[in-house]
Formats: C-alpha cells, sequence, structure tokens
C-alpha cells in the first residue's frame, strides 16, 4: 500500500507566477477551514499549513512566485529544489485565467518534472468579464492532471480543488508523465543524455525524473550541471550536444527551448480557448490609473504624498497606541512592584523583564499600520510602480526601485522599516537596503539631537539637527555604494518586473497579512529584548554592595529625621540624586564605561558619554535619561530641561558635542533593530557585521567631525 | 550592475531627457560588447510604438529572465510608457505589462510589426 494511503495524509505544493492569487488561495483555503497546525516558517519563503477535508490531512506548503523553474533567483531557488529534491505528493500548478499563454511556460516545466498535478484556472470572474471562455476538458486533456476553475479572492472554487486533491491522492499517483514536443534534433540529445543519467543513477525510478535532469543539463542550469560536475563522461557529453545543437541551428539551446515551450503554450491556449477575449476593460481602466499615477509630471508628486500619509499615519496615528502600552506597561510595573516585596527579584521583574518588553511591544502599533499600508500598496499594485517610478534614482546607488520605501520609513523606526525590505525579491538588494537601514535616523534619535543642539549650537539648532538629518542620508547611500562594490557583491540583477494591474485588495487578505506580520514580530524579537534588558539591568544593578553609596543612605536618613521645610526637601533631593549618580558610576556598566573610555577619548568622549553610549545600544530614547540620572538631575528630565542642558554644556565642547551627535546618528540604532536584522537575514553573520559596520563608521565619521569642527568653530 | 556614470541622475534635465537616458542606454548595452549593429532594439521605439522582438543579445541570466517573462523570438511588444525620469521604460506583451531598464531594453532587438498585427501570441 502507499505511504500517501495508508495514513490518508497528502503533501501539496502550491506553485504559480507572482501576482496569480497563489497566497490568497492559500489563506482561503484554510482559513475558513479547521487547521490543525500552524508551523512556523521555515524560511524567508516558505510556508506551510495543514487541514482536514474529507477523511484527510492536507498538508499546504506555499512556495515563492516563480516564472520559471531555474535556479536564477533565489526565489526560483527555493521553489524549484522544494518540487525537485522534496517531491511533494501533488503540485498545484496556479494559473492566473487572464495571463494564459505567459503561465503555461512555468507550466511547461512542471510537466515536464512528472509530478502528479492539478491545474487551478484562478481569477476566472476577470477573464469571464473580458468575454474569455475556456474548455476545461481539452485543457486537461493538453497539460495532464485535473482543471480546476477558481476565483480564490471571493472564495469561489476552493472546495472543488480540495475534491481534486482528495480525488488524486486517493488514485494513488506518484507521477504523471508529460511531453513537450521538441525539435527533431534537440529531442534526440535530450533521449542520449537522459539514456547516460538513468545508467549513472539506476536508483531513480521514474523515467521522467531523468528525462527532467537531461533538459536541465543541455539547458546549461548551473547548479544541476555543479550536482553531477563528478561524472565527467556525463559533462563532455552535455557540452557536445549544447555545442552541437548550437552550431547546427545557430542558436542556443535554451533560446530552442524557450520557443518550444512558447510554441507549447501557444497551442494549447488556441486548442483551449472557446471565445477569445474582447478588449480588456480591466487594462483599459488599468493602463487610464497608469495615466495619473506614473504621469511624467505627477507621479512622483502623487507617489511622495501617499508616501507621506503612510509616514504620518504610522507614525502619528501611532503614538496614540503607544501612548496606552506605555502607560500600560508602566501600570503592570507598579502593581508588580507593590505585589512584590522590595529586593533583586522586584528589580529584575519590574526594571528588567517588564520594562524591556514593554519597550518592545511598544513598536507593534508602528508595525501593525504600517503593514496596513504595505499590503495595500502590494495587493493594489501599486507597489511595483513606486519601484518602476524610482528605480532610476535608486540605481545610482545599486539599490533597487523597491528599497525607497524602506529607507524613508527608517527615518520614523528602523524595525518596521528592515520588515519592509521583504517586498524586494532579489536576495542580494534586500540585504543591501538591510544594513544601509540602520544609518537612517530614526525618530527615537531626535530628542538626542535636541538635547545637544540646544545646548552647544542654540541658535543654529534647527539647521544643526537638519543637517544630522542631510548627513544620515548622505552617509546611508555611501554605504550602499561602498557594501555594494565590496562586501554585498554579487551577479548583477536586472530589473525586469511585472506591472500587474491594479486591483482593489480584499479585507480579509490585508488583515491577514497584518495579524501574520504582528505575531511574527513578537515571537521572533521578544527573546534578544528580554536577554538584552535583563544584562543592561544586571550591569547597572550590580555590584549590591557598594559603601560610598550606602553612605548617602545614613545622611539621607538622618535629613529625613530632621524637622520638615523646603530646605531640608530640596537638600534630600540633591542627595538622593548625587547618590544615583554615583550607584551608576560604581556600578558594572560605570566599570565597563570607565574601562571602554580610553577608546572614545579620541573623540573627546569621558566616562559619562560612554555610559550614554553604552545603554543608547538597548535604545536611543535612553540616552537622554541616562544623562538625567549622571548630572543628578533625576530621570524624570526631559530633553526640554534648561538645567540638564546647562549642565551639559559646561561639560564639552560644541566640537566634542558634534562629534558625539554624529556617533550618536551612526552607531546601532537599537537592540530591537540588532534582533530585527537578525530575524530577516536570518544570519548571526549578517548581524554581527551590520553593528560592527555601524560602530566603525560611527567611530571614524565622529572623528572627522570632531577634528574638522575643531578647526573650523 | 552599477550605473557607469551614476552623475546623470543629477545632471540639469534636458528638454528630452527620456530620449538622452535611452541613448545612454543603448551606449552602455553596446560598451558590453552587445552593438544591436545598427538594428532597431526596444529603446528605440517610442512611446505607444510596436515591435516584434527579432533576437536578443547576450546571454547569462537576463536571457533566461526575458524568457521566463515572454520575451521570445517573434512576440510583438509595445511600448506603453516611460518613468517619470526616462527610465526604467513600461512595455506590453502578451497582455500584460513589464518594466525594463534601457540598459536591458538596448539588447533586444526588433522588427517593424506586421500591420495587421499577426504576429505570434501577441
Amino acid at each position: 500500500m502507499n505511504a500517501i494511503q495508508k495514513d490518508r495524509t497528502v503533501t501539496v505544493a502550491l506553485v504559480g507566477n507572482p501576482n496569480s492569487g497563489k497566497t490568497t488561495l492559500s489563506n482561503q483555503i484554510t482559513g475558513s477551514r479547521d487547521s490543525v497546525g500552524n508551523y512556523p516558517r521555515v524560511t524567508v519563503a516558505r510556508k506551510q499549513r495543514s487541514l482536514r477535508h474529507a477523511g484527510w490531512t492536507i498538508t499546504l506548503v506555499d512556495l515563492p512566485g516563480a516564472y520559471s523553474l531555474t535556479s536564477r533567483t533565489p526565489d526560483e531557488k527555493v521553489t524549484r529544489d522544494t518540487l525537485q529534491d522534496q517531491r511533494p505528493d501533488i503540485v498545484i500548478n496556479v494559473i492566473d485565467a487572464g495571463n494564459l499563454t505567459r503561465s503555461l511556460f512555468l507550466t511547461t516545466q512542471i510537466i515536464e518534472m512528472g509530478l502528479p498535478r492539478i491545474h487551478v484556472l484562478n481569477m476566472m470572474d476577470e477573464a469571464e468579464r473580458r468575454g474569455m471562455a475556456f474548455d476545461l476538458d481539452v485543457l486537461s486533456k493538453l497539460l495532464g492532471g485535473p482543471v480546476v476553475p477558481m476565483v480564490a479572492r471571493r472564495g469561489r472554487g476552493g472546495d472543488a480543488l480540495l475534491d481534486a486533491i482528495v480525488d488524486v491522492a486517493g488514485r494513488e499517483i506518484t507521477a504523471m508523465p508529460g511531453r513537450i514536443a521538441y525539435d527533431s534534433h534537440l529531442d534526440a540529445a535530450i533521449g542520449q543524455v537522459e539514456s547516460h543519467i538513468a545508467e549513472l543513477h539506476p536508483d531513480m525510478l521514474e523515467r521522467t525524473r531523468s528525462r527532467w535532469l537531461a533538459i536541465k543539463l543541455l539547458e546549461g542550469d548551473d547548479e544541476i550541471l555543479r550536482r553531477e560536475d563528478d561524472h565527467q563522461g556525463l559533462m563532455i557529453q552535455v557540452a557536445e550536444a549544447r555545442a552541437g545543437l548550437e552550431r547546427t541551428h545557430g542558436e542556443s539551446v535554451e533560446t530552442m527551448l524557450a520557443d518550444a515551450r512558447y510554441g507549447f503554450a501557444h497551442g494549447v491556449v488556441l486548442e483551449a480557448t472557446r471565445r477569445p477575449g474582447r478588449l480588456d476593460s480591466r487594462i483599459a481602466l488599468s493602463s487610464r490609473l497608469d495615466g495619473l499615477l506614473l504621469n511624467r509630471v505627477l507621479g512622483l508628486p502623487l507617489f511622495l504624498f501617499f508616501l507621506w500619509l503612510m509616514f504620518e499615519a504610522t507614525f502619528t496615528l501611532g503614538a496614540y497606541p503607544m501612548d496606552w502600552i506605555d502607560a500600560g506597561a508602566g501600570w503592570v510595573g507598579e502593581r508588580v512592584a507593590a505585589a512584590m516585596p522590595e529586593g533583586l527579584v522586584r528589580g529584575l521583574v519590574v526594571d528588567g523583564v517588564i520594562a524591556g518588553m514593554g519597550g518592545t511591544i511598544i513598536f507593534l502599533p508602528n508595525i501593525v499600520i504600517l503593514f496596513f499600508f504595505m499590503a495595500v500598496l502590494s495587493e493594489t499594485g501599486y507597489l511595483a510602480r513606486s519601484a518602476f517610478l524610482l528605480d532610476r534614482v535608486m540605481h545610482a546607488f545599486g539599490l533597487h526601485g523597491k528599497a525607497f520605501i524602506p529607507l524613508v520609513m527608517g527615518f520614523g523606526c528602523n524595525v518596521p522599516a528592515i520588515l519592509a525590505t521583504r517586498t524586494i525579491e532579489s536576495e542580494r538588494t534586500r540585504l543591501l537596503s538591510i544594513l544601509v537601514n540602520p544609518f537612517i535616523t530614526c525618530s527615537a534619535r531626535l530628542p538626542v539631537f535636541i538635547l545637544f543642539a540646544g545646548a552647544f549650537f542654540a541658535e543654529w539648532a534647527g539647521t544643526v539637527v537638519f543637517l544630522m538629518y542631510v548627513f544620515s542620508i548622505v552617509v546611508a547611500m555611501g554605504a550602499a555604494v561602498l557594501l555594494g562594490r565590496t562586501v554585498v557583491r554579487g551577479g548583477a540583477e536586472p530589473f525586469v518586473m511585472e506591472l500587474p494591474p491594479y486591483r482593489l485588495p480584499t479585507l480579509g487578505s490585508i488583515l491577514f497579512h497584518m495579524w501574520e506580520k504582528a505575531w511574527g514580530f513578537i515571537k521572533k524579537v521578544t527573546g534578544v529584548i528580554l536577554v538584552g534588558s535583563i544584562l543592561i539591568w544586571f550591569l547597572q544593578a550590580f555590584p549590591r554592595d557598594l559603601p560610598r553609596v550606602d553612605a548617602f543612605d545614613d545622611r539621607l536618613a538622618a535629613l529625613d529625621a530632621a524637622p520638615p521645610g523646603p530646605d531640608r526637601d530640596a537638600e534630600m533631593a540633591r542627595l538622593a540624586n548625587e547618590r544615583a549618580r554615583l550607584r551608576m558610576a560604581e556600578s558594572y556598566l560605570g566599570r565597563v564605561a570607565g574601562a571602554a573610555q580610553p577608546a572614545l577619548a579620541p573623540l573627546g568622549l569621558g566616562w559619562m558619554d560612554t555610559v550614554a553610549i553604552l545603554t543608547g545600544f538597548v535604545a536611543k530614547e535612553v540616552v537622554v535619561a541616562s544623562y538625567a540620572v549622571m548630572f543628578a538631575q533625576g530621570a524624570e528630565t526631559t530633553e526640554e530641561d534648561t538645567t540638564l542642558r546647562d549642565a551639559l554644556a559646561g561639560s564639552m565642547t560644541p566640537p566634542v558635542a558634534l562629534g558625539f551627535m554624529t556617533f550618536i546618528l551612526l552607531y546601532t540604532p537599537c537592540l530591537s533593530t540588532v534582533a530585527v536584522i537578525r530575524r530577516e537575514t536570518e544570519s548571526w553573520r549578517w548581524t554581527a557585521f551590520s553593528v560592527l559596520f555601524s560602530l566603525t563608521v560611527a567611530y571614524a565619521m565622529a572623528l572627522a567631525v570632531v577634528n574638522i569642527a575643531r578647526v573650523v568653530l | 550592475m552599477l550605473d557607469a556614470n551614476p552623475k546623470n541622475v543629477f545632471s540639469d534635465p534636458p528638454p528630452e531627457q527620456g530620449a538622452r537616458s535611452r541613448a545612454t542606454g543603448a551606449e552602455r548595452a553596446r560598451a558590453q560588447g552587445l552593438d544591436a549593429g545598427g538594428r532597431r532594439t526596444l529603446v528605440d521605439l517610442r512611446s505607444g510604438e510596436r515591435g516584434v522582438v527579432a533576437a536578443i543579445l547576450g546571454g547569462g541570466s537576463l536571457r533566461r529572465r526575458l524568457a521566463a517573462l515572454g520575451l521570445v523570438k517573434g512576440v510583438g511588444v509595445e511600448v506603453d510608457r516611460s518613468a517619470p525620469l526616462g527610465d526604467p521604460r513600461a512595455y506590453r506583451l502578451m497582455g500584460y505589462l513589464l518594466s525594463l531598464r534601457n540598459s536591458d531594453a538596448a539588447r533586444i532587438v526588433v522588427e517593424a510589426a506586421p500591420p495587421d498585427g499577426s504576429e505570434r501570441h501577441s
């Protein structure tokens, strides 16, 4: 008995062109049914979910969109490797019914792989509105496997698809061979290579697999060639066949294969189309919209307006729930503090865990709102247009047009900005966009600039802050060029991008996107933040036994016993602040700062500035609070406070202050950013590189700024 | 692929920026040794003009990617519009829109489309 049949489970892979509605389809059929499990994502690009239907457990693997099954782009590679190496029981080939000819190019390769398959003709409503009609029986005969018409967005056809899956699974088929007709010379060459492979790999049961390998080898697929590299004879045979075919036909084998595949596609469309579409009203409407949104004069201003709207909503609207979360975390902290006896454990829970978690979850409103906009942008088809509008500018810096939105989002917060790079398909360009994003100055750095600019450059405070913003952009773009030419080098990636027709997004799919992203953020980021917050808390709270700090307690106790009065209260406040300052200086954090200070001495910075920089690793919001504690102003002081400004102005010179601001501007923004870089690159190496790179750039730039400012000012 | 001359973006926009930018695209392709030899390529088509793909110069990943998206010999292509800065441009083929940088479009040689629109896969 077949393994599939025995335990009635079946693994199904969803494959299709980008914008063919795969994800909508997968959400629709799993979302409305009772899901057995919700598996964490294996890679950035692969999702899998299970559901039950008619007594079967169906595991759905949602593969990234692909136009072809080569190993050229990371997404196509994931899709190809999953189909080829993990051999799902059934492949579901999702086709945009309105884009049949082009979709069939991918279909020919799925046919040649020979896996049992089901074809979904999705977006049938759009095709019908255009007056198109297909003969599904003919289509099924030509493509092999059942054809199910669907409108995934409206939830039509889901049951028919599940029935088809169960039906194919029940038939216990493990292969569904299929052939595309090639030119006779090419076909002969495929046959020869195929029998050679069958000899070399006798364990390969189905003949379709050796034929597939033969085609890929002749096509010159780098990865398959590498895998078969040991078989010298085979390699020579392939190279000779390729050269021979090219000589006799005057064309590369790739071209011959592509032509034949489109020939097949064209033939299928001719035979299976009962009624061809009229001039498409959807395309006409889409084209009119493009006339406005991609207009030579209005296109860019309109895009900037949408961007401004998104930015405003994310950070202005997000500020309200952020206050609630802040207040909520404070309230929980107070409650817990009241319920627990004073001591180390309370300090750990309240100042470490609760404050740290509160500081992370506070980004959640930003992320939810941002992803609402990102979902709307990408589902409507405007996201691809924004890349089209800006590619010329971004390309000059070695970035992709799609890298623009994440860069601008960085001015608000780098955490959602780095998440927004997900829209960039190419792994290399995406990595580049992630690595330069921390240089974009986020809103949390603004209080530091306001404090320092106010303290040192009273008249030109606004200009100095503005210069910081300009500098931020210059460094980010410079870093993109530098990294693009050195560390993140790689194959040139052409900007060959489909501009899908405009579509109205459905509320369900947008809500699903938001929920998925928000939950993913909480799950992955909290761990790193928890560890970081506890570490910083520990460094500030230990060692406990500090005689000089304890001496203050006796003086405070003595004052407390004295008759009350304004003088006594003022003196008590002064002593308490003095005590907090000494605590900080003698804590491990203060000692670490003392040890690290010599490294920052060339920048003219002292131990207090070093403490501020160290605490700034957790979050830039902490920098001002750290100064407040160290200048014995009490932790409640804000950047607007004049006493803190005066104290600061006396502690360093304007050039050093400018250097310090530069350092704050450019080094690692916060632990949340580190956590999200780790999550998005899935690599500790790139995370470490990002931290070290930004520290190096910050140090070098700050040093340059201090020395130039010393001469100029 | 890094731009050979990034300063281009910031130079004063001449009256015919689109045309200028297309020319640099062709120059770049020529610099890579992919001269269309006087034949017309996609970048030479004006907005709304139609052509049929005759050949694709050079090989490698671009060729494969173009093929996957339907750009093979015999396919009818029409210029839909240019981005505001002249590069990239959007083309219509097989009933959908595809955007290409001008440096890549300069590698696609085209012939005049038959007047009756009888070319393959149009």
